[in-house]
């Protein structure tokens, strides 16, 4: 089993100055891990700089026990392997395909294996495309070009930064199944920088949560999402929008993203709650009921 | 939103579904949630949390009922609406509101003083660790 170790440090400069990105992590071979964290973070900073496109000030990179990077603050480094060097794929969120190659050729420009090609072309489901060029491919077709040309040159990690987030919800879904799919039969480390929620939960089983070039947390995403400081299952951040007394009790309309909602609360909740407040939302698990998405339901998506 | 204190007496689980008894006072309460964190341990301080529409009244009941708590209470103070009743109960493991409607307070002709039964569905109350406010 492979495993990574970044113990990293690099100044970033941030919207409100400069800031320390400082790294001490371990990551076990084999699973998907997610970069989570607000932009300015740090996090495509961190993987640029496990890729080897972006050097450290100093600190230690080591993968599967090779050592990738070692050096000190204001020294030259006594180890920067070049990123064509490191065992590292990489897609980020822009295609970055050769417009004059196929499919095909885009994956034999990363390594001439071409029985290797063919078997990453067979696993992202594009062999009836291998002639095609990136021109007339969608954008879920090029971005798993994309991801078998990392492949091709059996990385020990995959590197990932936001490569789903320009899909459409359908598009992306399958690409899940495939990075799953990828994951499990070729064993490689996946790091993967998302926002999504739903895709840290269906594909991830640890998340890095990035904070002003620090990792504030650490966990699975069950342990991070799930609502802990109660047992009430169903919790959601919103806004008050505004309360108002109605008969003996007060309604409080709540915006939660997009959706808005109205909400009893009694006196004693009112009591210290007022519009513009940020407030958790929740009910137990099994008030909520759940029917199908009707055509007539209003989809707040469309806003 | 009521809060009781009390105390983790007692966790059955089936899978990630959890029926917990917990005592307050000469009271024992329960509880069915689904996933407990760690923390919830036999012999933990909780608070029970319901919302005062969550709470049936009755008066002088008898038979059987599948609610499973109950709590003997006396009625302190009513606020009237139109249409609903806030409600303020007085027992032995605290006060707290119940939400009713006028139609219900007129047909049990409750009133201030009133010896009641308040009944909590198992399944509507939840539980918060007693540091969170």
């Amino acid at each position: 089993m492979n495993m990574v170790f970044a113990s990293l440090k690099k100044k970033l400069e941030g919207a409100d100055g400069a800031f320390m990105l400082e790294t001490e992590v371990e990551i076990a071979g084999g699973g998907i891990t997610a970069i989570a964290g607000p932009s300015g973070s740090g996090k495509t900073t961190f993987l640029r700089m496990l890729s080897g496109l972006t050097s450290p000030d100093g600190g230690s990179l080591e993968v599967d026990g090779e050592t990738w990077f070692r050096g000190e603050i204001g020294k030259t480094p006594q180890v920067n392997m070049k990123p064509q060097q490191r065992k590292a794929g990489v897609v980020f969120q822009g295609y970055a395909l050769f417009p004059h190659m196929s499919v095909l050729g885009n994956l034999l420009y990363a390594s001439r294996d071409r029985d290797m090609a063919e078997k990453l072309l067979q696993m992202v489901g594009l062999r009836q495309l291998r002639h095609a060029r990136p021109a007339n491919l969608s954008g879920g077709q090029k971005q798993r070009v994309a991801l078998a040309r990392a492949l091709m040159q059996q990385p020990r990690i995959l590197l990932l930064d936001e490569p789903l987030s320009a899909l459409d919800e359908r598009m992306k879904v399958l690409l899940q199944d495939k990075l799953l799919e990828i994951n499990r039969d070729l064993g490689v480390t996946i790091l993967l920088v998302t926002h999504d929620s739903s895709e840290m939960y269906r594909l991830c089983d640890r998340v890095l949560l990035f904070e002003k070039g620090r990792i504030a947390a650490d966990a699975s995403p069950r342990k991070l999402f799930v609502e802990r400081e109660t047992t009430q299952k169903f919790a959601f951040k919103g806004e008050i929008l505004e309360i108002r007394a109605v008969d003996a009790v007060y309604i409080a309309v709540v915006a939660i993203g997009n959706n808005l909602v109205e909400v009893v609360i009694d006196s004693d909740e009112k009591e210290d709650l007022q519009a513009g407040d940020s407030v958790i939302v929740g009910t137990k698990a099994f008030n909520p009921t759940v029917r199908k998405f009707a055509a007539k339901d209003f989809d707040v998506s469309r806003l | 939103m009521n809060r009781i204190r009390a105390t983790v007496a007692g966790i059955e689980s089936s899978e990630n579904l959890h029926r917990l008894s917990l005592s307050a006072g000469d009271q024992i309460f329960t509880v069915i949630t689904l996933e407990l964190a760690d923390d919830y341990t036999v012999g933990a301080p909780v608070e029970i949390r319901f919302k005062p529409a969550h709470v049936a009244l009755a008066k002088e009941i008898s038979g059987e009922i599948s609610i499973a708590n109950r709590v003997q209470a006396t009625v302190l103070e009513m606020q009237s609406g139109k249409i609903l009743v806030d409600m303020l109960l007085e027992s032995s493991v605290g006060a707290f509101y119940a939400l009713t409607t006028v139609e219900a307070v007129k047909r049990m002709r409750l009133a201030v003083g009133d010896s009641v039964t308040a009944l909590m569905k198992a399944s509507d109350l939840y539980l918060a660790k007693t540091d969170v406010s």
